[in-house]
């Protein structure tokens, strides 16, 4: 009753439910879910990189190729490039980048974006700006540098004079792009950064916001997992008749068994897919599994935690070194002595990993909760 | 066949009369701003309106709902004040429970328009917030609320 998947099927983000959806299905979900904006192919306007697109009627689409999860960065990004460039955030539209390596580096880890590409997305927004400025530095016939780019205008303050960004981009789009670390960015105090919308908090306050399960297409299956209760444990007899005759129930396939340690890999398990969710968690409860629990069976916690106490007194990598630590205590006045250890913990967010594929002549489409597509 | 009505639209399912109501919504009729958290009424990511009573719609068979009227966040309006107050004082971090603290605020506000901290505080105790969104919650009820 199981049928093994091909490898090219597996979903890595490995959550709770896994959505798959057959071909039929493909024109109209690929319709729906079209990359819009900087993402697809600009035959008009100025698009002086991967991350900014300005249409011919002056508005801006800004990809971000970050995920969110709470953090913030799907305005943060684009404040900073809008900030640069000096468009009215109303005229601004964000768009999520597909997984491409034409963004560079896009995991979304260990609280790093600002960090990593706070310098470099400013000059996203600092390139357009240039190129505005100095088509309407030219049309005006003064020095770019008189001019400057605010409110989705350049001005010429001592002239009086403005242009909208949309008589500007058709002549902008001619320029060279100049090299984004040749740029000048804004003085600091230029920038307002004092009120920072969250861009997003309309889509969440009306449900419009669409998470890894929101993902929609007629005709799809819906997917759930029964895990193995140990982590690199795998199924040793599967009986699936009982699932398989819940009305809307349609396959139960096992899972490829991870390698031992499982880091990013699929937890494997037994799949039930079925016509909707009710049906296929029905199914899921109607399994009959028999779990071989693999070589954690005899994890033992306090051996754990012995081991991780041995591992304290030797020597490791040092990262980084201030001071004199061991100088300090034994000089220390007083000297606090405490003793902390964490268990395993999950990250228990409340929206449970989902993924939704498509497989076709060898291609497969994956719409996923990911920090790192 | 079990009939009911969803945001004001009158609604017929041919369904397994033990479907959670969350995913005749989610699955059969495309409302998928309604979330699925945990499944066994323990987040409040699911909540909806069951004749104006704040509901967990995970736990809530289709045979429970029939014959009664249904709102979920998109039957909200997206004016309302709690939707605006909401926004103004940028209240959701990750998002994913704010739909369902809001069905269980506005629940509240319909029953009682001006609701003490105590009142909030019991109505909303069982909506989760991983991201810990609480003060920002109980700002935006109050200011929702005057």
């Amino acid at each position: 009753m199981t049928t093994m998947m091909a490898r090219r099927e597996v979903l890595k983000a490995g959550g709770l439910a896994l959505v798959f959806f057959p071909a039929a299905a493909f024109a109209q979900g690929t319709k729906k879910n079209q990359p819009t904006g900087a993402q697809a192919t600009q035959h008009s306007g100025l698009t002086p990189s991967v991350f900014v697109h300005i249409a011919l009627d002056g508005a801006v689409a800004i990809t971000v190729h970050r995920s969110e999860m709470g953090q913030g960065i799907r305005s943060t990004l684009p404040i900073l490039i809008a900030d640069e460039l000096g468009a009215d955030m109303a005229r601004v539209t964000v768009v999520q980048a597909d997984g491409d390596k034409k963004y560079g580096y896009q995991n979304t880890d260990g609280s790093s974006s600002i960090r990593h590409v706070y310098e470099s997305t400013r000059r996203m927004g600092a390139v357009p700006r240039t190129m505005l400025v100095e088509a309407a530095a030219k049309r005006w016939k003064v020095k770019p540098d008189t001019c400057v780019a605010r409110a989705h205008a350049v001005h010429h303050t001592s002239t009086n004079r403005s242009l909208p960004f949309a008589d500007l981009v058709t002549d902008a789009a001619k320029l060279k792009v100049p090299k984004p670390e040749r740029v000048t960015l804004r003085p600091d105090a230029d920038v307002a950064r004092t009120h920072t919308p969250l861009l997003d908090a309309n889509a969440y306050v009306t449900g419009t916001a669409r998470f890894g399960a929101d993902v929609v297409v007629p005709g799809m299956l819906t997917a759930v997992v029964a895990r193995p209760p140990v982590v690199g444990g795998r199924v040793k007899r599967v009986d699936a008749s009982k699932a398989l005759v819940i009305p809307g129930v349609k396959r139960v396939i096992e899972l490829p068994v991870p390698v031992l340690p499982v880091h990013f890999q699929s937890w494997g398990g037994v799949a039930v897919l079925a016509e909707n969710t009710w049906a296929a968690l029905r199914g899921r409860a109607a399994l009959d599994i028999e779990w071989d629990h693999g070589e954690n069976e005899v994890y033992d916690s306090d051996t754990y935690r012995a081991a991780l106490r041995a591992s304290i007194n030797k020597p490791g990598t040092v990262w980084r070194k201030v001071g004199d630590a061991d100088a300090a205590i034994a000089s220390a006045a007083r000297v606090i002595d405490a003793e902390y250890h964490v268990p395993h913990l999950p990250h228990a967010a409340m929206e449970p990993p989902a993924a939704t594929a498509h497989v076709i002549n060898g291609r497969c489409e994956v719409w996923a909760s990911t920090q790192n597509p | 066949m079990i009939k009911l009505t969803v945001n004001g639209k009158s609604t017929e399912l041919d369904v397994d009369p033990t479907m959670p109501l969350l995913w005749a919504l989610r699955d059969l009729l495309g409302l998928t701003g309604t979330k699925y958290g945990c499944g066994e009424a323990l987040c409040g990511a699911c909540t909806i309106h069951l004749d104006g009573v704040a509901v967990r719609s995970c736990v809530t068979p289709m045979s429970r709902a029939a014959g009664k009227s249904v709102t979920t966040i998109e039957g909200l309006g997206g004016t309302h004040p709690l939707q605006q107050a909401w926004e103004e004082l940028c209240v959701p971090q990750c998002g994913f429970c704010q739909v369902g603290q809001i069905m269980t605020a506005a629940a509240l506000l319909n029953a009682k328009p001006q609701p003490t901290d105590d009142d909030i505080d019991r109505s909303m105790a069982g909506n989760l917030c991983r991201c810990g969104t609480y003060v920002r919650i109980r700002s935006a009820i109050k200011k929702a609320s005057r």
